[in-house]
């Protein structure tokens, strides 16, 4: 086997190890199928976090840097070991798989997309103008320097024309740095990975809701979304963004109704993770956890409630900050112009945006096929058959990150409705997919089909 | 909902399993026109690969592949740089003075992205006003024609500030 591909499987297997013992650590149990691809996300962020937290103490960015920061995240979670062998128990037991003819269709339907995802992102080299004006090229001199804080900041040739792409935040870039370091100097290989584990993730989620025929179902739909689909092999923030808020919401949305803190905890963690991938995100962060305020107080009372609210808001709040005022002020030899496009709230800019976004991205079946339309068709339907809404708080969730990704385009001069929030979209197509998996409608169907399928009268 | 056992092979489940391939099929495939979406999105953005992908994967080198991608927007920075001498300060043009010329977006003007293809040069960039005088070489383009020029040479150098100062605007 060539020395690079050993050398990603070695870093990915690390990564799924402090994804999976961070989970353990928390002491949340999931089931098996949703903590794999979960882990694995997790541990890219957190290991991503860990080598930049080493080059903030001065380490420079090399192959040793990033095992041994790898290696270092790895045990940390061993601290709570004993939380870590009650949640994690059964994790190596034997997989019980009975899958029928449909799930071996779906799965090699997807199982041929994913081949071709991976390849793509191995195969082509960076693209889009954003990615190479600003996460690739700072990677690339990072890998070669050892530091973030590169020649790109300091060029005279540069000067004064980084405008804001060099600044995102810097999960991706990290992660391009990585795949440097491991030895593929031109590729995105992490982006089709995490493509994979975020559908994972959520047709484990779906499967939990309804019959698996539809689960499948609408994972095809998830992964063929047209303007998502060619994200999950090319270098952007947004992809990535997207798997770890969607997660969050929906691990949050789990913990709510389980009334667990350590579903809080993990939820915090997740939400972290997209707040290190796109800078505006602490907003729509804020926004969800302010929507689900009121249950979360209800549900958990009023301290333990408040400190998980808290919680979240702190830890996603640690990662924007880490980057945007401790590494821009700091580190940095250079500031991006943010402020200036800051400008202040305007109801009527409000209103444009609202219906620029909803005419030319949300309605657009072109870029999302057929989920939104299907979301709310099921919605109201549901509403309608049954008189009542069967996932309030999912709905509530999209509602308030629709309104949020509304607020992000009235107050940032530089986010533009057909790019910036086309592509935060992202977020909001997964959570639709997982309400319709959830839906009364779909439920009912569901009973009906196992019924039908096993030759019993429903 | 509670995961009921399901037959892994039945009569139904075989009449469920066709139903999902004519759904996968009528998804991917072209029978609903413009109604459907992921045919058009599937076919450019999987299809397309998979037909030529063992083409695709003799083609090893870098090189070849971001040429691929990127054509004009790296021939060009590589062929400048080949012609640089070592005291040229070069002035990338304004991207709308490059577009004239090129099929695709003349993205290679943005330093930073001209610095993505051929690494750290002696450049200034269009937008650079407070550097622009420090330049002392300058890319000509005509169709399918490509120099640089230095003052004293055959191209007035005034004349060429001036389309792109009228292309690009002052900033």
């Amino acid at each position: 086997m060539r020395g690079d591909v050993l050398m990603l499987a070695l870093v990915l297997l690390m990564q799924w190890s402090i994804g999976i013992t961070t989970v353990g650590a928390i002491g949340y149990r999931l089931e098996r199928s949703t903590l794999l691809p979960l882990g694995l996300l997790l541990g890219m962020f957190l290991h991503s976090m860990a080598m930049f937290v080493a080059q903030l103490f001065g380490i420079p960015l090399s192959e040793q840097t990033m095992m041994v920061s790898g290696g270092v995240t790895m045990l940390l979670p061993l601290v709570r070991i004993r939380a870590m062998r009650e949640s994690l128990a059964g994790l190596f037991d034997l997989p019980r798989i009975r899958p029928t003819l449909y799930d071996v269709v779906i799965a090699g339907f997807v199982g041929y997309v994913a081949y071709m995802v991976v390849w793509a992102s191995w195969y082509w080299p960076v693209t889009p103008f954003d990615a190479m004006a600003g996460i690739d090229l700072v990677a690339r001199y990072a890998a070669q320097e050892g530091m973030i804080a590169n020649q790109v900041f300091s060029d005279p040739s540069l000067q004064g024309m980084l405008s804001n792409q060099p600044f995102y935040a810097p999960f991706a870039m990290l992660m391009q740095v990585m795949m440097k370091l491991i030895g593929y100097p031109y590729t995105q290989i992490w982006v089709s990975i995490v493509a994979i584990c975020f559908w994972w993730c959520i047709w484990s989620m779906m499967r939990r809701l309804a019959h698996p025929l539809f689960a499948g179902v609408l994972l095809v739909l998830f992964v063929l979304t047209p303007e998502m689909l060619g994200y999950s092999y090319i270098l952007q923030t947004d992809f990535a963004n997207a798997a770890f808020f969607s997660i969050g919401c929906l691990v949050l949305l789990r913990a709510i109704d389980e009334v667990s803190l350590p579903g809080m905890t993990l939820a915090a963690v997740t939400f972290a993770g997209a707040c290190w991938s796109r800078t505006e995100t602490p907003l729509l962060v804020v926004l969800v956890v302010g929507m689900c305020l009121p249950r979360i107080l209800k549900d958990f009372g009023a301290v333990k409630g408040l400190a998980g609210s808290l919680g979240i808001v702190a830890a996603s709040s640690v990662a924007f900050a880490l980057w945007n005022i401790v590494f821009f002020n700091w580190y940095l030899p250079v500031r991006p112009s943010t402020a200036e496009q800051l400008r202040g709230f305007d109801i009527g800019r409000f209103g444009e945006v609202a219906i620029s976004s909803w005419t030319s991205v949300i309605s657009s079946a072109e870029l999302w096929g057929w989920v939104v339309w299907l979301f709310l068709g099921v919605i109201i339907v549901d509403a309608i058959v049954n008189r009542r809404m069967a996932n309030p708080v999912l709905i509530g969730m999209i509602i308030i990150t629709v309104l949020g990704l509304f607020l992000v385009g009235t107050i940032f001069s530089a986010a533009v409705v057909e790019q910036t929030l086309r592509r935060g979209m992202f977020k909001i197509i997964p959570l639709m997919i997982v309400a319709i998996a959830g839906s009364g409608l779909v439920s009912s169907a569901s009973s009906a089909l196992y019924s039908w399928e096993a030759g019993r009268r429903s | 909902m509670t995961e009921v056992q399901r037959p892994v092979f039945s009569v139904r489940g075989v009449s469920l399993t066709i139903a999902v391939m004519a759904l996968l099929t009528l998804l991917v495939g072209s029978y609903l026109g413009d109604a459907n979406p992921y045919s058009s999105s599937f076919n450019a953005r999987i299809e397309l690969y998979r037909e030529k992908l063992d083409s695709l994967n003799r083609i090893r080198g870098w090189r070849d592949r971001i040429y691929m991608r990127h054509v004009a927007n790296l021939e060009i920075p590589e062929y400048v740089v080949s012609k640089l001498r070592p005291n040229d300060v070069l002035l990338l043009p304004p991207m709308e003075y490059g577009n004239q010329f090129m099929a695709n977006k003349a993205y290679w003007t943005d330093p930073r992205i001209f610095t993505w293809m051929v690494g750290f040069q002696p450049i200034v960039a269009w937008r650079d006003t407070a550097r622009r005088k420090q330049a002392n070489a300058y890319v000509v383009l005509e169709a399918n024609t490509i120099w640089i020029t230095r003052p004293g040479g055959s191209t007035n150098i005034d004349s060429l500030l001036a389309v792109y100062d009228k292309l690009g605007g002052g900033q």
